[in-house]
């Protein structure tokens, strides 16, 4: 009886302790999280905190690190291994919850801690065979000395942070999402640039375009998704002579892929517009020094905490500053005393899809060649948050993985076939990515920027370079695979050895120009080269309007300085606007209805530029989109798997082909409706979804920069309030100043070289703290959106005195 | 000095282990010196309410960065209710209860416990 009578307290208690112990759901366990001595609320007394003095086991030589006012670390280290160890630290130290997501996410193990709503994505990029294509770079990166030790010295620096963390110490996202970190690894930074290759590199059209294909055949094909655009401003100028006797492509006899009788039913989502890039570099015959100046603006998908994360890193031998990507050794993007580079993607296509027979459903064998040949099997394990255990098989042909065994509506890339084998230049694990920016950061000149550039694969980019010795070059770079024309514009015949990739085009080979006539090189994911080069690299590219907007400046540019190519940066001006407008505005004004004449008069008075507060901006932004649904949904419906004609068609069909039959809407038999109809349907159609979404028009409802809805959110979308919504800025996707909802320019940079010492600026929509309570967190942001830069602080030694100078921390070697 | 004694104990426990020790520091000290079963739960209960919203006010006021609205705001979530309480408010709820719930029937159940052997 007094058993009964006295223990149900304890009972009770410990009852509450186990519940408050674990995590309910996707609320983190609440003792824990809420403990003023553990909880989060301890993240908020971190604050930058290094001591000036700190002692750890792993350098050999005390290293010193400055921090200026942007808590931009400069590291001073007595050798390569004391750099790179510290700088592992140090980004660890401010970045180490996002550098682990990043590999989680590309080696499919998110159930892992986000538990089952992961499952479909986490197996899609499983299937995409990246984590298996990174255990090879590894084991090949092991032959190369000098990189295994950077890579092995940047690990152990993430590690001796990773072991002074404790729960009370964890990032703020691991306490929410109740995990702990993993020991770093060199494979975990190979995983890191696997995401770049799929963020660059892994979309396709194929087998939407082979949708198209066989529903309207190869002359509908041919008129309406040429190979080249019919306005282009390509990256190598036209005329740049070709100084190489090519590789020998072979074309087999059939090109086309063998047809199934129905519409292949089941399709990698198509490229983002958003994605993508522009650098530039001006010689100095258009500076107002006389010698170079270099520009890079990448863009990618927004979000916090950042992509990069800039540095200085200095030793013997390397002085170099630019931004990193967190959990990659080295800078990826920057400058040095003598040279500077950047990089944009170049869209060549590196991802096809091969229709595989097999044997049977077993398909542990398929026909190649003429012959039978065994497929290789794999079995996935994904280990949920709640610990159920579920095993997918993945098979390989000589292609590479079959991604989609089967059409279902829940398969994550829904524009990849099912049953079909992907050839992925992401799967190239030759080479070595790492060992060309490592080259860079310590080239001096052009021929040190060729020598780094020809170990590099993928993703291709187009490395831009500037040096004081005034030589600026680009070069479109990368495995580039040989191939015939159109090979890989549809799906590919999986049994047929000539529909195989033939190799690689040569390194001296790829597309290159150095000094050339015109004083200036440049791009922005437009056509590489011109028709006239040698070798087919793909049909589909970023449509020219940025790339010719910043040719056209360039062109007029003269006693240019870094404020020149910064103002080019946050060029605004629509030259699709400017090109559309007069075949649009006549046809509106034919048939305006009192409620448009206001609208059609802003786009009439509009001087072309997307500014934030545009109002025209915003009405030609949504109307073009709509534009293009009204000419194209009915016959090229997106959700029977179709890819609708680029950008540059439908332009060409406004201005000049007004009577093309594309205009009527195949799905009203009995009428026929014309240019006039859809120009004047949509703009109305636009109107209305404009008010119906802001409100009635006005500047304050209708401004550009709340339509555009600029977002930069948090690597866990369901974090909002680690997120920033609606940034103040103008540009959009064929704007030079490329922000979209979701993308934009992740990092400005512009360089004026010096014989001397170079001057550079540069920002990124983020901080240096991945902390969201730092005040580091998202200190650049403003400044990004109105678009100026930071000038970047490059120390000549240790010791300079600078004059945005935060704190000197020692890491001294711990006995 | 039940209630002192808790705080105090409890305070450099917590520095040193997990969440939990300052439920088990109460238990211990209850089981020791509290005179009745009511006293061990309401005395342990209101030292943890004390002990947690004046450490995490101290945190709150005096540290340079504010986390308090960005997690109120995550733990609201999509609830229109829930995002009216001010972040503050709904954080220290959630501590009051946390804590004085654990604790203060850890105490009891210290107490129970002596009283069970006794």
């Amino acid at each position: 009886m007094k058993f009964i009578k006295y223990l149900w307290s304890p009972l009770v208690a410990i009852a509450l302790i186990y519940f408050f112990n674990k995590p309910l759901g996707s609320i983190p366990p609440l003792g824990k999280f809420f403990s003023p001595f553990h909880g989060f609320l301890q993240n908020t007394t971190q604050e930058e905190d290094l001591s000036e003095e700190i002692f750890l086991r792993g350098v050999s030589e005390p290293v010193k690190v400055v921090y200026d006012n942007n808590y931009v670390p400069h590291v001073f280290a007595a050798n390569e291994d004391d750099l790179y160890f510290t700088q592992g630290y140090l980004v660890a130290k401010d970045r180490l919850w996002q550098m682990e997501f990043y590999t989680l996410v590309s080696s499919g193990r998110l159930t892992e801690v986000v538990g089952e709503t992961a499952f479909e994505f986490d197996r899609y990029n499983r299937r995409l065979g990246m984590a298996r294509a990174a255990e090879e770079i590894v084991e090949n990166q092991k032959k190369d000395e000098k990189a295994w030790r950077i890579l092995n010295a940047y690990s152990e620096g993430v590690n001796a942070y990773i072991s002074q963390l404790n729960y009370k110490k964890l990032p703020v996202e691991y306490k929410i999402l109740g995990y702990e970190p993993e020991e770093w690894t060199p494979l975990k930074t190979i995983l890191m640039l696997m995401n770049m290759r799929q963020t660059l590199n892994g979309h396709s059209n194929d087998f939407r375009l082979t949708n198209v294909l066989a529903r309207y055949g190869i002359d509908t094909v041919n008129d309406l998704f040429p190979d080249y655009p019919s306005v282009e401003s390509p990256i190598i100028p036209s005329g740049t002579p070709w100084n190489f006797k090519p590789e020998e492509v072979k074309t087999p006899e059939v090109t086309l892929p063998p047809f199934q009788k129905e519409l292949l039913s089941q399709y990698i989502s198509p490229p983002d517009p958003g994605i993508g890039s522009n650098n530039w570099a001006i010689s100095g015959s258009k500076s107002a020094t006389g010698l170079p100046i270099l520009a890079n603006d990448p863009h990618l998908g927004l979000s916090l905490p950042s992509i990069w994360y800039q540095m200085q890193l200095s030793a013997p031998g390397v002085n170099v500053y630019g931004v990193a990507l967190p959990g990659c050794p080295g800078i990826i993007i920057g400058f040095n005393k003598d040279i500077a580079w950047g990089v944009t993607n170049v869209g060549s296509d590196v991802m096809d899809f091969y229709q595989v027979k097999f044997k049977d459903n077993t398909r542990k064998e398929y026909w190649h060649d003429n012959q039978w040949k065994p497929t290789k099997t794999y079995i996935e394990e994904f280990r949920f948050k709640n610990g159920k255990v579920v095993q997918d098989t993945l098979i390989y042909t000589h292609h590479g993985p079959v991604v989609y065994n089967e059409s279902k509506k829940d398969n994550y890339g829904k524009n990849i076939p099912a049953g079909h084998a992907m050839k992925w230049i992401a799967h190239y694990t030759a080479g070595s990515d790492l060992t060309t920016f490592l080259a860079l950061n310590r080239a001096r000149n052009y021929d040190d920027y060729r020598k780094a550039l020809s170990v590099y694969s993928a993703p291709a980019q187009n490395f831009v370079f500037a040096s004081n010795e005034n030589d600026i070059a680009i070069t479109v770079n990368g495995k580039l695979p040989l191939k015939w024309k159109n090979q890989g514009k549809f799906i590919l015949d999986g049994t047929n050895p000539e529909h195989d990739w033939q190799g690689y085009i040569p390194f001296e080979q790829n597309p290159t120009v150095k000094n050339p006539s015109r004083g200036f090189v440049s791009s922005a994911n437009q056509f590489s080269a011109d028709p006239s080069y040698p070798y087919y690299l793909g049909w589909y590219f970023a449509p020219a309007y940025r790339g010719r907007r910043i040719n056209d400046r360039l062109t007029r540019l003269t006693h240019a300085n870094a404020d020149s190519l910064r103002d080019i940066q946050n060029d605004n001006y629509s030259l699709m606007a400017g090109r559309l407008l007069p075949s649009l505005i006549p046809v509106l004004e034919k048939h305006a209805t009192p409620d448009m004449l206001q609208s059609i008069r802003l786009l009439k008075e509009w001087n072309l530029e997307n500014t934030a507060t545009s109002v025209a901006a915003s009405i030609f932004e949504t109307w073009t989109g709509e534009l293009h649904k009204w000419i194209w949904d009915d016959e090229f419906p997106e959700e029977n798997n179709m890819m609708s004609p680029l950008n540059d068609r439908t332009a060409r069909m406004i201005t000049s082909e007004p009577d093309a039959k594309w205009f009527d809407n195949a799905l009203t038999a009995d009428t026929v409706e014309t240019f006039d109809y859809i120009v004047l349907g949509s703009f109305k159609a636009s109107l209305d979804s404009l008010t119906r979404r802001h409100g009635s028009m006005s500047e304050e409802n209708w401004a550009w920069y709340k339509v555009k809805n600029t977002g930069i959110n948090h690597l866990v979308p369901a974090f909002k309030s680690f997120s920033r919504s609606t940034v103040k800025n103008g540009g959009g996707s064929q704007i030079v100043n490329a922000t979209t909802s979701h993308t934009g320019p992740s990092w400005r940079m512009v360089v004026e070289l010096d014989k001397e010492w170079p001057r550079a600026y540069g920002l990124y929509p983020g901080g240096q703290s991945g902390r969201p309570s730092s005040k580091y967190y998202e200190n650049m942001i403003d400044d990004w959106a109105e678009g100026r830069l930071n000038p970047l602080v490059f120390m000549k030694t240790k010791d300079e005195k600078i004059n945005n100078h935060l704190k000197n921390v020692i890491i001294n070697p711990k006995k | 000095m039940l209630y002192f004694s808790i705080i105090i104990l409890g305070a450099i426990a917590s520095l040193a282990g997990p969440w939990w020790s300052l439920p088990l520091v109460a238990c211990l000290i209850c089981a020791l010196k509290a005179q009745t079963p009511k006293q061990a739960f309401g005395v342990s209960s209101l030292a943890a309410v004390t002990l947690w919203t004046g450490y995490s006010l101290i945190l709150v006021f005096s540290g340079k960065e504010n986390l308090v609205d960005k997690i109120g705001t995550l733990f609201a979530g999509d609830s229109a209710v829930i995002a009216g309480i001010p972040s503050l408010g709904l954080i220290l709820a959630i501590v009051i209860l946390v804590a004085g719930l654990t604790t203060g029937f850890a105490g009891l159940a210290g107490k129970h416990l002596r009283m069970m052997f006794s």
